[in-house]
C-alpha cells in the first residue's frame, strides 16, 4: 500500500511538471493518431497485396498490433523516462540519494517518472485492441485471457528493459539501450509467424518479443491452450526475478565504483 | 578562406573525439535502427509465396539500402538546441563569433566518423548472411544515391534545426520533431518499397520531402525504379525551404531568448 | 576623452513568467488557462564604465545583476533603453564585438565535459582565429599563471571544481578580450582557489589593460579587485561610487572598544556615542565617524584607559543593511 501511495505521489508530481509543456501534450495526441494510422497502413500493405501475415486473419493481426502499441505506450509513458534516468543518476551520483531511502531502489528507479505524452498512445492502443478483439469475436473468457496475457507481457517488457538499463552501472553512457528495446518491440507489431525462421527464433529465445505480443494474442484467440497462458506468466515472472537479482548484483559494483 | 577551413576542420576533429567517447551509445543507437531487416524478413516470406512483384533478393537488397540510408540521415540537432536553451548553454555559444548552427553541424559530421566504421561492420555481417543480395549498382547509381543521401541529411538537419529553434518559444519542442519523425517512419519507404504503396498515396507523397529521404537513395542503390532527377530537385528545394525558415526563426528567436538559468 | 567601455541609459528588461498554484487542481487550471505575470528584472538602470576600470556589481539574488550582464554581452535583448558596449550595440552580436568581450559564469561551464581542456581550447583558437603558435604561447602563459599546466590533458569531468573554474577562465580569456564580464567567478571555490582566481584576474588586467565588471557574493572578491561598485536591488540602481563611499553612506559608525583601569557607568559614556556595553572593566560604544578622532582623544584624556581599539563594521554587514533597508 505504501508503494501505491508513493506511485500516486510520484506520478502526480511528474504530471504537474509535464503539464507545463502544454503544446507537447496536445501534439502527442496528433502523433499517437498518426503513428497508429501508419502502423495500420503497414499491415494493410500486406493484406492489400493479397498476402496475410503468417496465416493470421486481418482482425487477428490487428490484435497483435494493438498489443505492440500498448507496450509502446508504456515505453513512452513510463519505461523510457525512468530507465533513462538510471544512467543519468549513475553519472551524476544522485543514485546515492535513492539508495539512502527506505524503499526498494528498483521500485523507485522504475516508477518515479510518468510522461503524460504516453496517455494518448495508451488510449489509441486500447481502442485498437478493443476493435480488433471485438472483430475477432473474443468471448468473455477470451477477453480475460487477453487481459492476463497483456499484463504478463507488460511485466516482461519492463523486466527486460530494466535488465538492459541496469548495465548502465558499468557502462555509464548507454541509455540508448532503451531505444534499442523500443525498436525491438516495434518488430512485435506483426505476428512472429510472418517472419522467416531465424528471425522467429531470435524473437522467441533471444529477445522474447514473441511472449510480449504474439503469444498473448494467440492465447486470447484460443490458438494456444490455456496452459500456455501459465507459461507466458511464468516467463514474465522469471525474467522479473532475474532483473531484481541482477539489479542487486549490479549495485555492489556501484558502491565500489563510485568515489 | 583559410580560417574557414581551419574552423571547419578543428570543429569536426574535436567533435569526432567527443563522439568517440560515446561509441557504445552510437552502437546501440545503430542497433535500434535494424527494424528494416525485420520488414525485410516479412516481405521475403511474402515473396517466397510468390505474392509480390519483387523477388526475395530484391527485398534483401532494398531493405539493407534502407538501413544504410537511414543511418546516414540520422540527426538530433533539435535535441542539442533545446538542451542548450534549457540549460542556458546557448549563452556560451552566443558569446562566440560563430553561429551555433555550425557547431551542431560539426557535432553531426564528427559523429558520422564514428558511425561509418560501425556501419561497415553491420554491412559485413549482412554480406556474410545474404551474399546473393549484394549487387554492384554501378558508379552512376552509387554516386546519385550518395548525393541523394547527402541532400536528405541536409533536409533532416535543417528541419530538425527549425524544430530546435522553436524551443526558444515553446517549453518543449521535441514532440513536434516526433511528428516529423513518425511521418518519415511511414512515408519514406521503411515499411515497404514505396512502389508497393497504393497509387493515390504515392501521388500525394511526391509533394512532401518524405519519399526522397530514404526511398530515393535506397532505390538508387538497390536497383528499384526511381525518378532521380525529380527526387534530387525536390530535396534541393526542401533544403532551401528549411534553411530559409531556419534563418528567419533564428532572427526572431534570438529576441525571445531569455537565457534562462545562465 | 576616451569613449566609454560601457554606456547604459535607462536600461530595462521585463520578463513574462507563468504563475501556477500548487497541487493537482492548480496544475489542471494552469493547463487550461495560463496566467502570466510581468516581472521587471531590470528597471531604468543607467551607468557608464570607462576603459580600464574594475567595477564590482553588488546585489542580492534576483536583483537583476545577471540579467544586466546578459544584456551587456548581447545574449538577450533589452526591453527598452540605450546600450552601447565598446562602441557596438551588443544584441546585434557583430564578430568585432564578440572578439573583444568575454563572460565567465561561475555556475556554468563551456568546456566540453568528456574531453581534455586542450580540445576545447583548440576550438576556441579556431573560432577566434588565433594562429597555432600564438595559441600555444597563450596556453602556456595562462596555464602557468593559473597553475594548471599539468591538468590540461585530462578530461574535464575528472577535474576538481577549482581546477575546472581555472580552466574555464583560461578558455574564456584565450582570445584576450578587452572587456571582461564575470558572474560569480569564485562561486563554491575554497579560499586558496578564490585567491588564485583574484590574483589571475589582477595579473591579466595589468598585462592587457582590460576592463572588468564582476559580480560576487564574496565581498573579499570585490574588496580585492573593484575600485568602484554598482549596487542594484530589485532591478534598480541604488548606488554608484567607490567602496569607501558605500561604507561611509550606510555605516557611518565605528565601534570603539575600551579596556579600563576601573569600572565605568554607562551614563558617563553616554555623551560620546551609542553605548553597547558598559559597567565593568570593558566598554563598547558606537561613535559617529566624523566625530571619531575628537571622541577618542577625549576618552583617552578623561578616563584611565588601559587599551583602546577602533574597528570598522564588517563589509558583509554593511551590504546586508543596504539590502534590508532597500533604499539609499
Amino acid at each position: 500500500m505504501r508503494y501505491l501511495k508513493l506511485l500516486a505521489i510520484f506520478w502526480q508530481t511528474s504530471l504537474a511538471a509535464r503539464m507545463e509543456y502544454r503544446t507537447a501534450f496536445l501534439l502527442a495526441f496528433l502523433e499517437a493518431a498518426l503513428e497508429a494510422a501508419g502502423k495500420l497502413f503497414g499491415v494493410y500493405l500486406f493484406y492489400s497485396n493479397g498476402f496475410d501475415l503468417g496465416g493470421w486473419r486481418w482482425q487477428e493481426a490487428l490484435l497483435v498490433l494493438g498489443l505492440a502499441s500498448l507496450l509502446d505506450a508504456f515505453f513512452i509513458g513510463v519505461f523510457n523516462p525512468n530507465l533513462r534516468r538510471i544512467s543519468e543518476m549513475v553519472q551524476d551520483g544522485t543514485l546515492d540519494f535513492v539508495l539512502l531511502k527506505p524503499v526498494s531502489s528498483q521500485f523507485w528507479m522504475s516508477s518515479q517518472q510518468f510522461a503524460a505524452v504516453g496517455l494518448p498512445f495508451l488510449l489509441v492502443s486500447l481502442g485498437l485492441i478493443g476493435y480488433a478483439g471485438g472483430a475477432a469475436g473474443l468471448d468473455a473468457a477470451g477477453w480475460l485471457r487477453l487481459g492476463l496475457g497483456a499484463a504478463a507481457a507488460l511485466l516482461l517488457a519492463y523486466a527486460v528493459a530494466f535488465l538492459f538499463a541496469t548495465t548502465s552501472i558499468w557502462f555509464v553512457k548507454i541509455f540508448n539501450v532503451v531505444y534499442f528495446l523500443n525498436s525491438i518491440v516495434w518488430t512485435g507489431q506483426y505476428p512472429v509467424q510472418a517472419y522467416s525462421r531465424p528471425f522467429r527464433l531470435f524473437m522467441t529465445f533471444v529477445l522474447p518479443v514473441y511472449f510480449m505480443t504474439t503469444a498473448p494474442a494467440e492465447v486470447a484467440l484460443g490458438r494456444l491452450s490455456a496452459g500456455w497462458l501459465l507459461a507466458v506468466i511464468a516467463v514474465s515472472l522469471g525474467v522479473l526475478a532475474l532483473s531484481r537479482a541482477f539489479w542487486r548484483f549490479a549495485l555492489r559494483y556501484y558502491a565500489s565504483a563510485s568515489s | 578562406m583559410r580560417w574557414l577551413l581551419r574552423k571547419a576542420w578543428t570543429l569536426v576533429a574535436v567533435y569526432f573525439a567527443y563522439m568517440l567517447e560515446y561509441r557504445g551509445e552510437i552502437f546501440f543507437w545503430m542497433l535500434s535502427g535494424i527494424t528494416p531487416f525485420f520488414f525485410m524478413s516479412a516481405w521475403t516470406v511474402a515473396a517466397g509465396r510468390g505474392l509480390t512483384v519483387y523477388g526475395a533478393d530484391d527485398y534483401a537488397r532494398y531493405f539493407f539500402a534502407v538501413f544504410v540510408a537511414r543511418q546516414l540521415g540520422i540527426v538530433w540537432v533539435h535535441w542539442n538546441m533545446s538542451e542548450d536553451v534549457r540549460s542556458g548553454k546557448l549563452s556560451f555559444r552566443l558569446l562566440q563569433p560563430l553561429d551555433p548552427a555550425w557547431r551542431y553541424l560539426a557535432d553531426h559530421v564528427g559523429e558520422r566518423g564514428v558511425r561509418l566504421p560501425l556501419l561497415a561492420l553491420v554491412g559485413l555481417v549482412f554480406a556474410w548472411l545474404y551474399p546473393q543480395a549484394l549487387v554492384w549498382p554501378g558508379p552512376g547509381r552509387l554516386a546519385l544515391g550518395l548525393l541523394a543521401a547527402a541532400l536528405a541529411f541536409g533536409v533532416n538537419f535543417s528541419a530538425s534545426y527549425v524544430v530546435g529553434l522553436l524551443s526558444l518559444w515553446l517549453e518543449d519542442a521535441t514532440e513536434i520533431y516526433n511528428l516529423w519523425y513518425v511521418a518519415v517512419l511511414f512515408f519514406s519507404g521503411m515499411l515497404a518499397p514505396l512502389s508497393l504503396y497504393p497509387e493515390p498515396v504515392q501521388r500525394a507523397l511526391v509533394w512532401t520531402p518524405f519519399p526522397h529521404l530514404v526511398y530515393l537513395p535506397a532505390a538508387l542503390w538497390s536497383g528499384l525504379e526511381a525518378d532521380a532527377a525529380r527526387g534530387l530537385l525536390s530535396l534541393l528545394a526542401w533544403n532551401l525551404f528549411f534553411f530559409a525558415l531556419g534563418r528567419l526563426l533564428w532572427r526572431l528567436g534570438r529576441r525571445h531568448y531569455s537565457a534562462m538559468g545562465a | 576623452m576616451e569613449a566609454p567601455a560601457v554606456l547604459a541609459e535607462e536600461l530595462s528588461k521585463v520578463f513574462l513568467v507563468a504563475a501556477k498554484e500548487p497541487g493537482l487542481m492548480g496544475t489542471l487550471r494552469h493547463f487550461v488557462r495560463r496566467r502570466y505575470r510581468r516581472i521587471k528584472a531590470v528597471n531604468n538602470v543607467s551607468f557608464e564604465i570607462t576603459p580600464g576600470e574594475i567595477v564590482g556589481f553588488l546585489g542580492p539574488n534576483g536583483a537583476g545583476k545577471t540579467t544586466t550582464l546578459k544584456m551587456l554581452t548581447g545574449l538577450i535583448y533589452p526591453t527598452s533603453g540605450e546600450l552601447e558596449v565598446l562602441g557596438h550595440v551588443p544584441y546585434r552580436r557583430p564578430a568585432a564585438f564578440l572578439k573583444q568581450i568575454t563572460l565567465v559564469m561561475g555556475n556554468k561551464q563551456q568546456l566540453i565535459w568528456d574531453l581534455p581542456v586542450l580540445d576545447s581550447l583548440r576550438i576556441n583558437a579556431a573560432v577566434y582565429e588565433i594562429e597555432p603558435a600564438e595559441a600555444r604561447r597563450r596556453t602556456r602563459e595562462f596555464a602557468e599563471l593559473l597553475e594548471i599546466e599539468d591538468i590540461l590533458t585530462q578530461p574535464v569531468r575528472k577535474l576538481s571544481l577549482g581546477q575546472r573554474m581555472k580552466a574555464e577562465l583560461l578558455a574564456s580569456l584565450f582570445h584576450l578580450p578587452r572587456l571582461l564580464f564575470l558572474d560569480e567567478p569564485t562561486l563554491g571555490l575554497d579560499v586558496n582557489a578564490q585567491i588564485a582566481v583574484r590574483r589571475f584576474l589582477r595579473d591579466y588586467r595589468e598585462r592587457y589593460g582590460a576592463t572588468l565588471l564582476l559580480t560576487s557574493h564574496y565581498m573579499a572578491d570585490i574588496e580585492a579587485l573593484a575600485g568602484r561598485v554598482l549596487v542594484i536591488h530589485r532591478g534598480s540602481l541604488l548606488y554608484d561610487g567607490d567602496l569607501e563611499g558605500l561604507v561611509e553612506r550606510f555605516a557611518p559608525y565605528r565601534e570603539v572598544r575600551l579596556q579600563l583601569e576601573r569600572p565605568l557607568a554607562a551614563a558617563e559614556l553616554a555623551g560620546y556615542g551609542e553605548v553597547e556595553e558598559a559597567g565593568g572593566l570593558r566598554a563598547r560604544l558606537l561613535v559617529e565617524r566624523r566625530r571619531l578622532t575628537a571622541v577618542v582623544a577625549e576618552l583617552l584624556a578623561r578616563f584611565a584607559v588601559r587599551d583602546l581599539s577602533v574597528t570598522e563594521p564588517p563589509l558583509e554587514e554593511v551590504i546586508a543593511r543596504v539590502f534590508s533597508e532597500g533604499r539609499v
